[in-house]
């Protein structure tokens, strides 16, 4: 088939879905073969390939803040380095300065060698780990003012595979630096088998298709990719606004960060601009966004907004347009710079920034704002298991909750945070205390903590969890204990977050939002996560919607009425005349 | 190398590798067979540190036999590793034991595979001086605990034999010696770099008086000490001033080591400085009824001119216009004051190693402070304080 032969559409839709076939044969492998709990228990991976010349192509199944930039810039920095690839070569990257999201995103890039020698394309395995080497057993070091008091060990695009072996000398490093290296290992293994995996479908498909149908289908899918995000920004009335999103005061960052979002819609040429120029500098502490999370973070809050049909990649990424500088706290980070929690906190700021002001600039798009993380409940727990003397650490999904509204839905509720899209699953308690020695008393989402409106906010989760038979370590960074998650178009806020230890005598004493927490036996972790932002007034949310929310416990009946209008009889259902009077009171003392 | 090989051809060079050894180890036979035989138990202590909080009490049994001329140390009787920086590595527990052995052993004796066949170790793992374990962090390996392995064996020694071993050298790392960092126009951006301004304490020997800049026992002064004037071009700093201080050397027939002032801090911005300043309250020890050398302390002068105290092992910032005082160990004294030579005694108070006071209370020698002897005084004296 020769380059200018065009595709159908189905003919472009079977080659589209064997390529996400192979990322989901990848993801299956990672997931099914991961060592540690924050991989083969709560999905914190992703997959995809990307072209000879570093575009994404495809990213099946993946988290939003790991792929959409990240991949192609890594897989640059691969050819920057490396300008001869052959068959069996395989890279590390996790330098946030050379295209990965942060350090602990352990990423292996396969490139894919045909018969001829020639560089085809990319294969990308790129794995949260459970512990990256940093200076406290937590991969989110928010106070850490640098990236050597952060820890982590740096592999800017080197080699740790030749001719399908090992490179030894890095494994090595990696066993000597990173806790508990034999749960290290398993991960490892399993990413580059995911990626090897990847390689192997993938040239299976070119011995089947041939490499230049695949390259003439990659340019063609681009563009009909392009046409799709280009015809849906074109849907949208032009206009342009600034939305402020801020980040709570952590060490490093006294003030807060306020995250200023510059946003453009340009429907005559079809592009969406997101300028973020108008940012602070770099801070002293392990907030700052990589390039990667910068880019991801804008294009985020863009995807939600658009129908989900368009396809993510390379080709609508053109319509797109993301404008960073150096140095800035939301840009280009220098060297060196930590961005050791850059995929969530300020990353979700951006995002949020984005769907709220295409929410307030075009009616019927957009989303409130989903709610921050990352509380105790996620957080990285460590400690030497009783008896054993064994050490263990490892990320906990235990409970976060917090989704935004959208103009046509309630909250996804278990999202987990704007930039994960819920692709990450809330851990089994169960799973959680066979495999280390935690007692989970109690999780639930708690009433009133969504935020409201004509759809609701998803509720924040409450989470009890504490140490069994030892003492525990709790690392966490839990952005929106003080600015919740804003709701859109006259949508509510979300609750806010908060964390404590409650002591053996019951006593609660509140914690740092940013801390790494010791907790002895008998103590106990008591944290709530946030709520996302609801869309629209509450006063327009139908009676009978209001009425199932009190019957399931979402919103209490004092909220029902006080922020939503709506009486309540002794039955549980709406008193319809009280609730027109109510809610017309309320609209006359808003006006 | 290659070249060598080339020249007398590789068989000639493993021949003489040989030999050579078999040569060492003969010197070194003969050499512990002069040393006094014996069995001896030391101890040196670190002081409390953040993760040894106890302080950490190294245990030294040392003997010495002529029969089979073997120098038998054994090092299994200590603390399990602890979680700090402090750990020997196994490398570092090994050679400060060799070198407190080779401070004391003469010095044609080569050091080589072939003397140390003659030292006989035992170590253990998960030991703080051993065989650290992985993940244990052994930061700090080459000088606190080190030091303290190495001092114990050439005190053990000196036990042993009048005439033999050394008293303890300075403990380290004062900040005079620590990293300073920071961000300066002058640099260009950041800097972090090791200085060596000052320090002191060297050990007196059984026959001589302290090398006084002599590092710390592990260095064997190796390192140099800055010049003032380089560092302050290279760093954004002002050394106000440095100096040896008087009285701070372990008293004894020989004299350790005076311990060193040293007064420093930024002229652009904040200056950090790292350092982990054992000895602030365990002092080096003398031997034989020597004396032991001063502790080291450290302190932060305000703008006022007021001293803060700060912790022996600390990353302190100093901000600009402040300055840290620095106080280094000094090294302990071997064999009695009160024999040393009055002439050296006159020596001392005339070059300000010590005081007037000192050499009249504790070496028995009065003497003006131009270094005038009063002979009758001085016999009386010394004649009651032998009594």
């Amino acid at each position: 088939m020769s380059e200018a032969t065009a595709f159908d559409g189905v003919q472009m839709a079977i080659l589209n879905k064997r390529l996400e076939g192979i990322c989901r044969k990848m993801a299956n492998t990672l997931f099914r073969t991961g060592r540690s709990g924050v991989l083969n228990t709560a999905r914190d991976f992703s997959c995809c390939i990307v072209t000879a010349d570093n575009l994404l192509l495809a990213a099946a199944e993946s988290l939003p803040i790991h792929v959409l930039s990240g991949p192609d810039l890594m897989a640059a920095a691969m050819q920057e380095f490396h300008p001869v690839l052959k068959r069996g070569d395989a890279f590390l990257n996790n330098s946030p300065y050379h295209g990965c999201s942060h350090p602990a995103d352990h990423t292996i890039l396969v490139p894919v060698i045909d018969d001829d020698g020639r560089h085809r394309f990319t294969m990308v395995a790129k794995a949260h780990q459970a512990d990256c080497g940093n200076s406290l057993p937590t991969t989110y070091m928010g106070g850490a003012r640098d990236v050597y008091q952060e820890g982590a060990l740096i592999f800017p695009a080197v080699r740790v595979q030749k001719n399908f072996q090992d490179v030894e000398d890095i494994v090595r490093m990696c066993r000597m630096r990173i806790r508990v290296p034999e749960q290290w290992w398993g991960d490892y293994l399993a990413e580059m088998g995911a990626a090897r995996i990847g390689e192997r479908e993938l040239m299976a498909l070119a011995a089947e298709v041939g490499w230049d149908t695949l390259d003439a289908f990659t340019g063609q899918w681009f563009e009909y990719s392009e046409q799709r995000m280009a015809s849906e920004i074109k849907r949208l009335p032009a206009g342009g606004m600034t939305v402020t999103s801020s980040h709570d005061p952590f060490p490093g960052a006294p003030d807060g960060i306020d995250v200023k979002v510059k946003l453009t819609i340009d429907p005559a040429d079809g592009v969406i601009e997101v300028d973020l120029r108008d940012n602070q500098d770099c801070l002293p502490c392990g907030l700052n966004l990589s390039e990667a999370c910068a880019r991801t973070s804008a294009m985020v809050g863009v995807f939600n907004s658009v129908d989900h049909t368009v396809p993510p990649n390379a080709g609508s990424f053109r319509r797109i347009r993301v404008l960073l500088r150096e140095n800035c706290v939301v840009g280009i980070p220098l060297h060196p710079t930590s961005c050791s929690v850059a995929t969530t906190n300020v990353a979700d700021h951006v995002a949020n920034g984005v769907q709220r002001a295409i929410a307030e600039l075009a009616e019927g798009s957009g989303m409130a704002e989903v709610g921050s993380v990352i509380p105790p409940s996620v957080g990285v727990i460590s400690g030497l298991k009783p008896i054993t003397g064994e050490a263990f650490v490892n990320q906990v999904f235990l409970g976060f909750g917090g989704g935004a509204a959208s103009p046509t839905a309630d909250a996804w509720v278990t999202i987990g945070h704007v930039g994960n899209a819920g692709l990450c699953y809330q851990d089994s308690a169960e799973v959680d205390e066979q495999v280390f020695p935690i007692f989970v008393k109690g999780r639930q989402f708690i009433p009133d903590t969504g935020g409201a409106g004509r759809y609701r906010g998803g509720g924040g989760m409450q989470v009890e969890f504490g140490p069994d038979g030892c003492d525990l370590e709790v690392g966490y960074v839990s952005d929106g204990t003080m600015n919740p998650a804003q709701g859109a178009c006259g949508g509510g806020p979300g609750g806010r977050a908060q964390q404590s230890v409650r002591h053996a005598n019951g006593e609660m004493e509140t914690l740092e939002a940013c801390a790494q927490v010791p907790v002895r036996e008998g103590k106990t972790i008591v944290c709530l996560s946030c709520g996302g932002g609801g869309f629209g007034s509450p006063l327009e949310r139908p009676l009978t919607e209001v009425v199932s929310d009190v019957r399931e416990k979402w919103i209490s009946t004092e909220a029902a009425e006080s922020v939503y209008g709506v009486v309540l009889n002794v039955d549980g259902e709406a008193d319809i005349a009280a609730s027109e009077a109510q809610r017309r009171e309320m609209v006359s003392a808003a006006d | 190398m290659l070249a060598l090989g080339a020249e007398i051809g590789w068989d000639m060079l493993d021949q003489y590798a040989e030999q050579w050894f078999d040569y060492s180890e003969q010197l070194m036979i003969s050499s512990i067979r002069r040393m006094p035989a014996g069995k001896t138990t030391t101890f040196s202590r670190h002081d409390p540190f953040p993760g040894a909080e106890e302080g950490i009490d190294v245990k030294v049994e040392f003997e010495i036999r002529h029969e089979d001329a073997i120098i038998e140390v054994d090092l299994r009787d200590n603390p399990d590793c602890l979680p700090c920086g402090l750990n020997l590595s196994q490398a570092c527990t090994e050679s400060a034991v060799l070198l407190g052995i080779f401070n004391s052993i003469e010095e044609e004796v080569p050091t080589n595979a072939g003397s140390l066949r003659r030292v006989k170790m035992h170590l253990r793992e998960n030991c703080v001086v051993g065989i650290p374990r992985h993940p244990t962090s052994c930061s700090v390996a080459t000088t606190n605990v080190a030091d303290c392995v190495g001092n114990s064996v050439t005190r053990a020694i000196a036990e042993l034999g009048d005439g033999y071993g050394m008293a303890s050298t300075g403990s380290i790392i004062p900040p005079s010696i620590g990293v300073i960092s920071g961000s300066s126009e002058k640099t260009g951006g950041a800097y972090v770099n090791q200085i060596f301004l000052g320090w002191g304490g060297g050990a007196a020997g059984p026959n001589v008086d302290a090398w006084v800049t002599i590092g710390h026992i592990g260095v064997a002064g190796g390192a140099y000490l800055d010049s003032i004037e380089l560092d302050e071009m290279r760093f954004p700093m002002y050394v106000t001033g440095r100096h040896f201080i008087a009285d701070s050397g372990g008293v004894g027939r020989t004299r350790g080591g005076e311990a060193f002032f040293c007064e420093f801090g930024p002229t652009e911005g904040d200056m950090e400085i790292g350092y982990v300043s054992n000895g602030n309250e365990h002092a080096p020890e003398g031997v034989r009824g020597g004396g032991d050398g001063a502790c080291a302390n450290q302190f932060r002068r305000d703008l006022n001119g007021d001293l803060h105290q700060l912790d022996a092992c600390a990353q302190a910032v100093i901000p600009e216009g402040h300055t840290m005082v620095s106080y280094s160990c000094g090294g302990g004294g071997y064999g009695p004051p009160v024999e040393r030579d009055v002439g050296k005694v006159a020596h001392d108070v005339r070059e300000k190693w010590i005081s007037v006071d000192v050499a009249k209370q504790t070496y028995g020698v009065v003497v003006s402070s131009g270094g005038v002897i009063d002979q009758a005084a001085t016999d009386k004296l010394r004649a009651g304080q032998v009594a």
